[in-house]
């Protein structure tokens, strides 16, 4: 009974959390190598555009990841969308705002796709960017975002 | 005034653009490229970019940069050829131009105060965005007579701020259009407090623009900007 609460009260610390934290002034921050899992159905569209404007998008889920010195060079990211949805993917460092110096931003793959990019080896936080892609059917969906490298 | 300004531009210029192969007008000094196919030639740094089999959504090659602080008014300006594009509908359409905000504010919300798309068609058009915080964003459409044009735009911030435009017309010319919510009101765009970046290139190509025009060049140059803002390399990291 004890074990069947506390799984309730860790599910439902995970399912607030994952709601709550996923805007640039409450990021999901992601500590360790492995797979978050999320959804852009609980995103907003907070930055209407990324890139200094250029680009355009839908639902976000902004995650953040601060390398610190001696973190693993060239870590990957790897976003894997649901089946049926098409998302793409965006690194900007030092801020999360329309303006960020996004240092990339990829969507090579069609609905379903994976979207891989890597962080620079540079010390600094970088705010990492799951949207829906503009258009795609259905408009929001989940994902599994996984870092393939120690932190 | 504006002569000794644009002959500073071009002195500090070819300072600012020792490492690269051409001079970079001032102060776009960093391109941001992904999943295009772009070059940069002559000393005028003339952008040529086009989309591939393989480009979707984030394909974009473009000049940019970012002031500290955000301008009440500024103008920008360029010359677009997109004589290498074959005919095509108003589903077939890339953003050239914006000049966005440090915030995201209005509703729907936005950051861009500006924004400038070609529309193909027949004839082609230009689609130029504005921000108004009374329908979120204001439209203006101006058909083109030749496939190249030089675009020209003015973008005041303010309760009455407006957006005006020039195509193939100087600055010194009254402009073609004044972009505000009703003629003569102007529009409001204060709360996007100002321009405090501008890119100049290729984005956000539709659907059917990336089907159909893949290999199909647009070529941007004779940039222009009433910013003379000198800045650290706030790009230095930037994605190629």
């Amino acid at each position: 009974m004890i074990v069947a609460r506390l799984f309730c009260l860790i599910a439902l610390a995970l399912c607030a959390s994952s709601v709550a934290a996923q805007t640039c002034a409450s990021p999901i921050q992601i500590t360790t190598t492995g797979t978050t899992t999320g959804t852009t159905c609980s995103g907003t569209s907070e930055l209407p555009s990324l890139v200094n404007g250029s680009m355009t998008g839908g639902q976000q889920i902004v995650h953040r990841i601060t390398l610190t010195p001696g973190a693993s060079s060239g870590i990957q990211l790897s976003l894997q969308p649901d089946a049926g949805a098409d998302m793409s993917l965006f690194v900007c460092s030092n801020t999360c705002s329309p303006v960020a110096s996004c240092i990339a931003a990829v969507d090579d793959n069609g609905i379903g796709g994976v979207e891989t990019a890597s962080l620079p080896n540079t010390p600094g936080d970088y705010y990492i960017i799951v949207q829906t892609s503009a258009g795609g059917t259905p408009a929001c969906g989940g994902y599994a975002l996984t870092v393939a490298s120690p932190l | 005034m504006n002569l000794i300004r644009f002959v500073l531009l071009a002195a500090v210029s070819t300072f600012a653009s020792a490492t690269w192969s051409c001079e970079l007008p001032l102060p776009f000094e960093y391109v941001f490229q992904n999943n295009v196919t772009s070059s940069l030639a002559g000393t005028s740094c003339a952008l040529t970019v086009s989309t591939t089999a393989t480009s979707r959504t984030t394909a974009a090659a473009f000049f940019h940069y970012r002031r500290p602080s955000p301008l009440t008014s500024v103008r920008y300006g360029f010359r677009l050829d997109s004589s290498a594009l074959s005919t095509g509908l108003s589903n077939q359409q890339v953003r050239l131009f914006s000049a966005t905000s440090p915030i995201v504010a209005l509703s729907p919300p936005t950051s861009d105060l500006l924004a400038v798309e070609l529309r193909l068609g027949t004839p082609s058009s230009l689609l130029f965005a504005a921000a108004d915080a009374s329908s979120g964003t204001t439209f203006a459409s101006v058909a083109l007579s030749g496939s190249v044009n030089t675009v020209r735009v003015e973008i005041n911030t303010g309760a009455t701020g407006n957006v005006k435009y020039w195509i193939n017309h100087a600055f010194t010319d009254p402009p073609d259009g004044v972009i505000e919510t009703t003629p003569g009101s102007g529009l409001d765009n204060a709360a996007l407090q100002g321009v405090i970046g501008a890119e100049i290139g290729l984005s956000n190509p539709t659907k059917n623009y990336r089907a159909l025009h893949s290999g199909e060049a647009l070529v941007f140059d004779q940039i222009e900007s009433s910013d003379d803002i000198v800045f650290d390399d706030d790009f230095s990291s930037g994605a190629q």
